[in-house]
């Protein structure tokens, strides 16, 4: 038998930067893009592709923020508005660009309005639902809020 | 006796120690060098114990573990997964040992887990998802050994018509540029001896430098083609995702969809005049030939019909077609008509799947690529049919309201029975009801009981003339303002508009109407 609460004996503090440096890999380059006149940030790597001027595939019965999906080199992902999802009052997206993200367990988008830029943050800069960027703080965009309203909503009985 | 109560107490103590350290590992995966000193201990004991597969197993992790302390290695999501398939692999060896099945654990395939360690430490890019279904599809070797002759029989006759697909063709390509480029090794090499027996500096760099570039790149293709050939036999989806699928595609709303063939019974036209209401449902009265093949023994069905396009939204409001397009679809003892906007061809195609997040989703089961590499859903139609049942009478009413283009009733008013046989095909053709009267008086009878859109009378006719019947018309309070047109050698004086029967055209009669009702 082993005894484990021997082995533990690393400082706390180089484990933990360690750790955090592991889970962040080494892009640490931030997307800034907007929905209407809001902006978001979003890390790098979870990003899987920016895709313009695609055409949405209607599928029938989903709930209305589910605008349809995409064809991504013969891959459906399922399109996301944001908007429609919040029940804001002005939802349609004019310009056509979709934010697809890089997930294991799914694969859908965002419909978005622009790409603002990429930039990587000084550490400082970094929060844990923000950053902050030429003296503004932009939020950070929840990806799993979308996946879990979607398991949600479309494994809705009628 | 008491030999085998000193080898049993290695083994439980053995058990014990890797099921402690699998357990720390999924705990506090982060810990790296704790894990990493207790696995290695743990690694040997397992060689020890003469284990192999079980050493093999840590030996890989260790390595992980390794490049993880020495910041080669990110821990990422998807070696997090990769640790934890390995551990699960390790608890699955434990139950084997506990059990004394010790022989058949030799028998397991553990490469794809060493080979996506390896990747992991490479630094490569790797999909536990892969390594994740081969984990569902090992069986157990319990159930193995138990499993009827039958069984294995079918398993086998899987591989066989595994190894007749594509991807084994795509292998097969991997492995010709493969052993084309194991040529090229083995003239390097020969070049490399011939430098170096010359003593040739340069030339020895030179072929050195090829030799590594292509021993790297015959390895990516080893690789590659070792993916490949794992995710092959592993995937036990692949026939199933690339079966043909058939149907048809057929429009309603303005939107195109697939109606798989195996719930469609027939497909069929018919006249929205010639549906019947049967205790609020609309039917179409469906003939069902007979064996004998004679007509007065055909069964008719009353088959209820819906409009595909009433389950959506927003429905369109269309011009009524002259002959709705049904596809007669059942599904266990229920049949029902499904009136499309046009049922475009019947298809052959490839299904692919929805996006994870719609597995639970019914009424859609898959996507399907057309010419114009659209993609196309598939109705699932037995839950189709249940969000039929499932309209009220209300929905129904509305649906038609908003799309249901108003039909116009048209009373032909003249004696001659082929002049109104005439006339009456025209106008049928042309989208109206009609209605017949012989004369004055039987057209003044039916305008009391039904409110006509548009006359077409003539004007010498027995009984009552057109003239007389003009004016009775326009002293009805609901028929003030109905235009009448009057079919006739001379015009009429109240009559709203006059179409000569001596320059007789159908399309001067069509438009008349038209024009008179605003329909133009």
């Amino acid at each position: 038998m082993v005894d484990m609460s021997e082995n533990t004996a690393l400082p706390e503090n180089t484990n933990k930067a360690q750790i955090e440096k592991l889970y962040n890999g080494n892009d640490s380059s931030y997307l800034i893009f907007s929905i209407h006149s809001k902006r978001y940030a979003l890390k790098s790597t979870m990003i899987q592709e920016i895709m313009y001027d695609m055409r949405i595939h209607v599928i029938p019965f989903t709930p209305n923020y589910i605008e349809g999906v995409l064809n991504c080199r013969g891959v459906p992902y399922t399109v996301i508005n944001v908007l429609k999802l919040d029940n804001a009052e002005e939802s349609e997206i004019a310009e056509k660009v979709f934010l697809l993200f890089k997930r294991d367990d799914d694969q859908f988008c965002i419909h978005i309005s622009n790409i603002e830029v990429f930039f990587e943050p000084e550490e400082d800069d970094i929060f844990e639902d923000k950053i902050k960027y030429k003296l503004k703080y932009i939020p950070l965009f929840d990806v799993d809020r979308l996946e879990d309203a979607m398991c949600r909503d479309l494994g809705k009985e009628e | 006796m008491n030999d085998d109560v000193i080898l049993d107490n290695p083994v439980q103590c053995y058990l014990d120690e890797t099921r402690s350290l699998i357990s720390y590992i999924r705990k506090s995966p982060e810990e790296y060098y704790s894990i990493l000193r207790t696995l290695s201990m743990t690694k040997d004991n397992s060689h020890m114990m003469g284990y192999e597969s079980v050493y093999k197993l840590y030996k890989a992790l260790e390595d992980v573990y390794k490049a993880l302390c020495d910041d080669k290695l990110s821990f990422s999501k998807n070696l997090k997964t990769l640790i934890n398939l390995v551990l699960d692999k390790l608890v699955f060896f434990c139950e084997m040992i506990d059990s004394g099945s010790t022989e058949d654990m030799e028998n397991e395939n553990i490469k794809p887990y060493l080979l996506y360690c390896d990747k992991a430490v490479a630094g490569e890019i790797f999909e536990p998802k892969h390594l994740l279904k081969l984990t569902k599809s090992i069986p157990k070797t319990k159930k193995r050994r138990k499993a009827p002759a039958k069984k294995i029989d079918k398993e086998q006759k899987d591989e066989i018509l595994k190894i007749s697909s594509l991807k084994i063709a795509r292998n097969i390509t991997i492995h010709e540029e493969m052993i084309a480029r194991s040529y090229i090794i083995n003239n390097q090499v020969s070049m490399l001896k011939a430098a170096i027996a010359d003593n040739d500096m340069r030339g020895i760099k030179e072929a050195c430098k090829l030799l590594a570039n292509d021993t790297q790149n015959l390895q990516n293709s080893l690789r590659m083609s070792h993916e490949n050939l794992v995710n092959l036999m592993q995937d036990d989806t692949f026939l199933i995702n690339h079966q043909d699928h058939h149907g048809f595609f057929v429009t309603a709303n303005d939107s195109k969809y697939m109606i798989p063939s195996e719930y469609i019974y027939d497909v069929i036209c018919e006249s929205p005049l010639n549906y019947e209401v049967v205790q609020n449902q609309k039917v179409t009265n469906y003939v069902i030939e007979s064996e004998t093949g004679i007509k007065e023994d055909a069964e008719i069905e009353q088959i209820p019909v819906y409009s595909l396009s009433s389950l959506f939204p927003d429905q369109k409001a269309k011009s009524l077609n002259v002959l709705d397009t049904i596809l007669i679809v059942d599904y266990q003892t229920q049949r029902i008509g499904i009136i499309v906007d046009s049922v475009q061809k019947f298809v052959s195609v490839i299904k692919k799947n929805m996006p994870p997040a719609f597995a639970k989703f019914k009424a859609v089961s898959g996507l399907v690529f057309d010419e114009k590499y659209d993609m196309i859903p598939i109705l699932n139609i037995p839950e189709i049919m249940r969000r039929f049942r499932s309209l009220r009478g209300y929905d129904v009413k509305k649906f038609e309201a908003i799309t249901k283009k108003h039909i116009n009733k048209i009373l032909i008013v003249d004696d001659s029975s082929t002049t109104r046989q005439i006339e009456h095909t025209i106008l049928m053709a042309n989208n109206f009801n009609v209605d017949e009267a012989g004369d004055g008086i039987d057209a003044i009878e039916k305008m009391k009981h039904k409110q006509f859109d548009l006359i077409l009378c003539d004007d010498d006719m027995p009984r009552m003339d057109g003239k007389i019947f003009l004016d009775n018309v326009r002293r009805m309070e609901n028929y003030k303002n109905v235009p009448v047109v009057v079919m006739a050698d001379t015009p009429l004086e109240k009559a709203d508009a006059f179409v000569s029967k001596a320059d007789f055209s159908r399309e001067k009669l069509i438009n008349t109407i038209k024009r008179m009702l605003k329909d133009e």
